[in-house]
């Protein structure tokens, strides 16, 4: 009879992508606590314009924004804004890399387990957020487009100016 | 026609966002970035491939070539293009018998001889074939994507333009993309001489009594499928297809002996010296169901892949293919992937090796091996080296096919394998960079 | 017949699709960023071109499969 035979199928094919993925796992150890510089780490540039920038290393728009984000750091850091880039790679070393072949030009904090990422509700890669002199979160960007680099600096400014 | 497959799909516009697949080598091996970014917008990516079976049957050199422009981060068009050279000798379905076989070529031009105990093959089958097609796809959003394009190729017998379109949608922060497509085609062909008559026997040389003018055929496909991400290394994927050709679906160019009953030549044909064979006769249309299932497995340093795909179509055919790779990355710079291929199919309703003399004509009938029951196993290999500017790579697989036919082996057939083992070499040079 | 094979099809998507509370954080994604995890869209149309000539299936995967008048 068909549908027997169906179900049985199915219940075949889903234990073995189970029974696959699972096998090959690897046991890794969770910490939700924040490494304590993170934690810390917009309260002390309260006053500040901050622009918060989520990266990775395999992450191409990133590659791309880096040059775009030093560029910004170099003409409004005199007047108040701080660009962060926050690492979300799982292996530094690719990090590592990564800065040597981009330098930056601003500073570059890690987060390998994603906690920061998670409190401010990353989703995709590159996201910015832009945190104004209170603290307050006034915009949210996802991903890197070249189109729309002349008006994120104009709100930048108007950020500064407050 | 084309659908494009899904990651050369969701690989060109997430690099806006890196949603669900980024595009670059893992480690910051800056020299060979061959996915595009607006840096350098352009991807090349070719590779001239050989295909050689063994006992002067059809050998193939093409020539492909995939070419894409990224627009604005979110939008690129993409161009394929290839040209093949094929050449060698291919079966007509005929049976081999214990005398010289002299046969009309298809063009009615000419005849060509088979030895005794020798297979049937016709070598007309040379011929250049050029094919073109071209893809945009853009974002819609922030989480769906469309892809739609139109396709053309042509040899000298035969056209086929085409047009299709694919959606993507994103959920649950891009771990889960379900997709659609669909495809329509129309083809016609045109051989020289004519199409044949379908069970009219093969004629004399410059008799065109069994040929009629062109004919065509259209063509309908459809997908859905999803993938889902299911943990930081794995994915899978599963994908529905269904088809359905209508029009002429007969390859002009196979017969179908009709053989004596007893001793298993085949019988007189309308000209002396000529054998009774029919040009064969399929039905004018076709539906196939597909399940595909794919699932991805990134290690530390390597990756592996095993995908399983089941056909099933109203012509009675079901065949199971079960592929397997792994990707071995030597170093950051090279290598190589193992890969291997199990395929197995069962016979057409409607497939004989012959049909016999005195006995009713059946509806329809085909003694094309490729409807056959048949099983096939490709092993190969292909490694790969990145260069300044991009990858090269290379290619290479031996594919054994093994058919079995159930029509007894009447009389001096029994000497005869009617559809022996085919072995092929596929060897495949590649180069791929961006600029 | 063909009714039940589209429902279960679809409930195993569905299922599939709600083992999303194996969500996947997008910088966990590393791995499936990388090249070798990508599928190869040459590789698999000369595959596609090599088999559909020789086999009585076609396509499937992804693709249509079509375009040459060799099947």
């Amino acid at each position: 009879m068909c549908h027997p035979r169906l179900r049985l199928l199915l219940i075949q094919y889903v234990a073995a992508i189970a029974v696959l993925t699972v096998w090959f796992a690897p046991a890794h150890a969770e910490s939700t606590a924040a490494p304590v510089a993170l934690r810390e780490l917009l309260p002390t540039l309260k006053g500040k314009v901050v622009l918060l920038d989520f990266w990775a290393s395999w992450c191409g728009p990133c590659r791309q924004s880096f040059p775009w984000m030093g560029e910004l750091q170099r003409r409004y850091g005199d007047a108040g804004l701080v660009v962060v880039a926050i690492n979300l790679d799982q292996d530094r070393t690719l990090a590592a890399e990564f800065l040597t072949a981009t330098p930056a030009g601003f500073r570059i904090e890690y987060d390998p387990q994603g906690v920061l990422a998670t409190k401010f509700g990353v989703t995709a890669m590159p996201t910015s957020v832009v945190i104004d002199r209170t603290g307050e979160v006034r915009e949210r960007h996802r991903g890197f487009k070249q189109a729309q680099q002349a008006a994120r600096e104009q709100s930048l400014l108007r950020l500064l100016k407050e | 026609m084309q659908l494009m497959p899904k990651g050369s799909l969701s690989a060109a516009i997430a690099t806006a966002t890196c949603g669900l697949l980024g595009s670059l080598p893992t480690t910051a091996v800056a020299a060979a970035e061959v996915a595009p970014t607006l840096a350098k917008p352009w991807v090349v990516d070719s590779a001239l491939l050989y295909y050689g079976e063994s006992d002067d049957r059809v050998k193939d050199l093409s020539l492909k070539s995939i070419i894409r422009r990224m627009f604005d981060e979110d939008r690129s068009l993409s161009v394929n293009f290839s040209v093949d050279s094929l050449t060698g000798a291919s079966p007509t379905g005929a049976v081999p018998t214990d005398s010289v076989q002299t046969f009309t070529r298809p063009s009615g031009t000419g005849t060509y001889q088979t030895a005794a105990g020798a297979l049937p093959l016709d070598d007309t089958f040379k011929d250049t074939r050029y094919a073109l097609s071209g893809n945009w796809l853009q974002s819609i959003g922030e989480v769906s994507r469309i892809d739609i394009g139109v396709s053309a190729s042509t040899e000298y017998d035969y056209l086929h333009v085409g047009a299709n379109a694919r959606y993507e949608r994103d959920f649950n922060q891009r771990n889960t993309t379900a997709f659609a497509g669909v495809a329509f085609g129309s083809e016609s062909i045109d051989p020289e001489g004519g199409t044949p008559v379908p069970f009219a026997p093969m004629q004399a040389q410059g008799n065109s009594a069994s040929k009629q003018g062109s004919d065509s055929k259209t063509v309908i496909d459809g997908l859905i499928g999803v993938t889902q991400i299911l943990s930081r290394r794995a994915l899978v994927s599963l994908t529905y297809s269904y088809s359905v050709q209508d029009g002429y679906l007969n390859d002009p160019f196979k017969v179908v002996s009709v053989i004596d009953p007893v001793t298993g030549r085949p019988v007189a044909g309308p000209a002396p010296g000529l054998g009774r064979h029919l040009y064969e006769n399929r039905p004018d249309s076709r539906a196939k169901h597909s399940v595909f299932t794919e699932w991805r497995y990134a290690f530390d340093r390597d990756s592996v892949a095993l995908s399983y795909r089941l056909m099933t179509d109203d012509w009675g055919v079901t065949s199971n293919t079960l592929e397997g790779q792994y990707h071995w990355n030597v170093s950051a710079r090279r290598y190589i992937e193992p890969r291997v291929r199990f395929y197995q199919q069962s016979a057409a309703d409607f497939y004989r090796s012959y049909l016999v003399n005195g006995q009713p004509l059946p509806e329809f009938a085909s003694a094309d091996y490729r409807l056959a029951e048949m099983s096939a196993i490709t092993a190969g290999f292909k490694y790969g080296q990145r260069t300044q500017h991009g990858e090269f790579s290379v290619r290479l697989e031996y594919y054994k096919q093994t058919t079995k036919t159930d029509d007894p082996k009447i009389g001096v057939l029994a000497s005869y394998d009617l559809a022996p083992p085919l072995t092929a070499v596929v060897a495949q040079i590649g180069y791929k960079f961006s600029f | 017949m063909r009714a039940r094979i589209l429902l279960s099809g679809i409930m195993l998507i569905a299922a599939l699709a709600a083992s999303g509370c194996v969500a996947v954080k997008p910088w966990e994604r590393d791995l499936h960023a990388r090249e070798d995890m990508q599928p190869n869209a040459l590789d698999l149309a000369i595959d596609e071109h090599i088999y559909f000539s020789k086999e009585a299936s076609s396509g499937g995967r992804g693709f249509g499969g079509g375009g040459c008048g060799c099947n």
